[in-house]
């Protein structure tokens, strides 16, 4: 802030008019005073010096008057009437008679002199001496000077009257002039020191205005910036986006909180360099990143690229890495920067996928390897073409049941239960439920073991209907099953059993479906399996340890 | 059938109880003598360590039932008992350590098991037809 300087004080004052007339009259009293006794010392000394002169020629002129030698007194006359001022000298003697004299143009010597005091007589001073040689007077003398005349001591001091006069009025003007100008100075002095302070009022009012529009501004900026910067926090995290930034020449890197969670630091760990960051990705991958780096700044090409990253536990995760390189007004590389993403979910989906994919062709394949197997056996044992179509037909169809019920349960432990109830049911006609009786605790098949168990219920079910319980309607067919707790390893133990059908007698030689029941759901299972061909009914034994494709269920 | 596999005693291990069916009728159909088929690893395992069998070679199926059957392919190994394997997954399922042992990728013909048997079985025999691998 600026201000202006305050005078000394000394300066500052200024004499008011009253003052100032005062102080002239009183220069023209103590002028008129001064002219006063200025004319009376002035006639004092006038009268001394004519005196003076008058006793000078008094003394010169004694030897004449003695000796009654008048050119000698003339001389000593003349000598006088040299001085200007003398108008009149005469000597006279003891009688008073005229010696010599001199007198000025148009002026007269008096005829006789008398000696008397001095006399100034109409601007003229006349002295008169008596001439004496010791006591004897010898006569006298008389000298008349011109005074100055009143007309011009006057006119004289009224000039000086008049100077001091103009000199008052001059320091009268000069004192007003001076006090109104020493106001009008105060006055401007004030209005400055006004304007001054308005102008300084002016100014800060300027500068906090300015002040005030630059923070309103510069508020206004940054509440922008702070809500983009919001914005922008909000859908990185609504994403579950990590942010990050690299310097490509120093190699810092600036890393968001989610950022450093994809690559599994610690939330608040430090996390500033390149190095820390590719310490944490998966060995395997760190080349793979490291190319498409690279590849992405030589190219100028968006980075997308996919990691596993090292977290402390054990657990890998997957990591979406996508950037851009930023390059200077010379094309070169200067930072880049990007987004990654938590993608372990989609891998492990994608892993899923792919494993379900595996596991379908699998199933595909080993299906048609059961096709192929059904055919060409039932093609080697069928008699006619439509003793294999129809043979060939119901054990697709039976496999066919076995898949629906394995995707019932997502292919995950099929029902030991359903699958015989099932395999059973197109045997069972309407009211005719009493021709089948199951009982047994609830197992837990697996696909192979649902598909096998289905295929070998199904070639007893063709069986029983062509020969057995099922090919007559007192026909009955018990199917009970228990677990064997006390063998080793611990079995499941089912009995197949007919009754009510027609007389039993063993087939003269042995067909894919006993082979298959004997021999090929016995090896599956690494159990034991026997047919009894009892005349009273048919009857299979099967004893199939429990294994992760044959389990209790829970 | 005069088969240069004729009298060859096989082992099966495979855990579909028809797939295996039906290659078991298939190497008889060529003449081999099928010595067992074992449904599970342990099984197979007990097989394949069972000198008295005189196996000739064995066909394993990659897995069985949720296992693999990489133990038994050692176990034959290790005693000089050629193998192939039968598998649903493609050949690229099998490890690295049996990489260079021929498989068979279900569903396969009698003749592709054939040839691939002659070509590890009878070395110089020359394929009675086109060699799958």
């Amino acid at each position: 802030m600026k201000l202006i300087p305050r005078p000394d004080a000394w300066k500052q004052w200024r004499p008011g008019p009253r003052l100032v007339i005062a102080l002239a009259v009183g220069l023209v009293v103590v002028g008129l005073s001064m002219a006063v006794y200025n004319e009376r010392v002035a006639g004092d000394q006038k009268l001394r010096a004519v005196t003076v002169q008058a006793d000078i020629l008094s003394g010169s002129v004694t030897a004449a008057l003695a000796f009654d030698d008048r050119p000698a007194a003339r001389e000593y006359v003349a000598a006088l009437s040299a001085n200007h001022d003398v108008e009149a000298v005469g000597v006279y003697d003891l009688q008073g008679g005229l010696v010599a004299g001199y007198s000025r143009a148009g002026s007269e010597l008096p005829a006789t002199n008398r000696v008397g005091p001095p006399a100034l007589i109409s601007d003229r001073l006349v002295v008169t001496r008596p001439v004496t040689q010791g006591a004897t007077r010898l006569g006298s003398v008389y000298l008349r000077t011109i005074s100055e005349p009143f007309a011009r001591r006057a006119a004289r001091y009224g000039g000086i009257a008049m100077l001091i006069v103009m000199a008052s009025l001059v320091v009268i003007v000069l004192g007003v002039s001076n006090s109104s100008l020493a106001e009008a100075h105060r006055a401007l002095q004030a209005e400055m020191e006004e304007r001054g302070k308005t102008e300084e009022a002016l100014r800060r009012s300027q500068v906090m205005e300015a002040a005030a529009q630059l923070s309103l501004a510069t508020e206004r900026g940054r509440a922008a910036l702070r809500q983009s910067e919001q914005q922008l926090e909000f859908a990185l995290q609504a994403g579950r986006l990590g942010s990050w930034e690299l310097d490509l020449e120093t190699r810092r890197l600036a890393a968001s909180a989610f950022f450093r969670a994809n690559f599994g630091f610690e939330p608040d760990e430090p996390v500033d360099r390149y190095e820390q960051l590719f310490a944490r990705v998966h060995p395997d991958d760190r080349e793979r990143l490291q190319r498409a780096v690279d590849r992405a700044v030589a190219l100028g090409a968006d980075l997308e690229t996919e990691c596993r990253t090292l977290a402390d536990d054990s657990e890998v995760k997957w990591v979406q890495v996508r950037g851009r390189a930023v390059y200077d007004d010379r094309g070169s590389p200067v930072r880049m920067a990007g987004v990654s993403l938590d993608i372990t979910e989609r891998k492990l989906a994608e892993e899923r996928q792919r494993a379900l994919l595996d596991e379908l062709n699998h199933r595909v394949k080993n299906t048609l390897a059961t096709v192929q197997s059904i055919a060409m056996q039932t093609s080697r044992t069928a008699e006619t073409v439509a003793a294999f179509e129809e043979a060939f037909l119901a054990r697709i169809g039976a496999l066919a049941r076995a898949h629906d019920l394995l995707t019932e349960v997502a292919w995950d432990g099929a029902s030991l239960t359903r699958v015989i109830s099932q395999t059973l049911a197109p045997y069972v006609g309407q009211g005719q439920s009493n021709r089948v009786n199951l009982s047994g605790p609830d197992v837990r098949l697996g696909p192979n073991a649902a598909v096998t168990l289905t295929m070998a219920f199904h070639e007893l079910a063709t069986n029983a209907a062509k020969y057995g319980a099922f090919s007559s309607l007192a026909g009955r067919v018990h199917v009970k099953w228990n677990l064997d707790s006390s063998s080793d390893p611990v079995a499941v133990e089912i009995d197949w059993r007919e009754t009510g059908g027609p007389k039993v007698t063993p087939p003269d030689r042995r067909g894919f479906g006993s082979r298959f029941i004997e021999k090929g759901l016995a090896r599956e299972f690494d159990g034991e399996v026997q047919l009894v061909f009892d005349p009273e009914g048919l009857r299979c034994h099967m004893r199939l340890p429990l294994s992760p494709k044959l389990q209790m269920a829970a | 059938m005069g088969s240069a596999l004729t009298g060859l005693r096989l082992l099966i291990v495979e855990d579909e109880a028809m797939v295996a069916m039906m290659i078991e009728f298939m190497l008889t159909d060529l003449g081999c003598v099928v010595v067992d088929v074992a449904g599970t690893v342990s099984r197979g395992l007990a097989l394949a360590g069972d000198e008295a069998l005189a196996l000739d070679g064995a066909i394993l199926d990659v897995n069985l039932g949720g296992e693999k059957v990489y133990p038994v392919a050692e176990a034959l190994r290790s005693r000089h008992v050629p193998f192939i394997f039968s598998t649903g997954y493609g050949i690229d399922g099998i490890t690295e350590q049996f990489a260079q042992v021929p498989a068979l990728a279900k569903p396969y013909e009698q003749q592709t098991l054939e040839n691939m048997l002659l070509t590890i079985l009878v070395p110089g025999a020359p394929p009675t037809g086109d060699v799958a691998r």
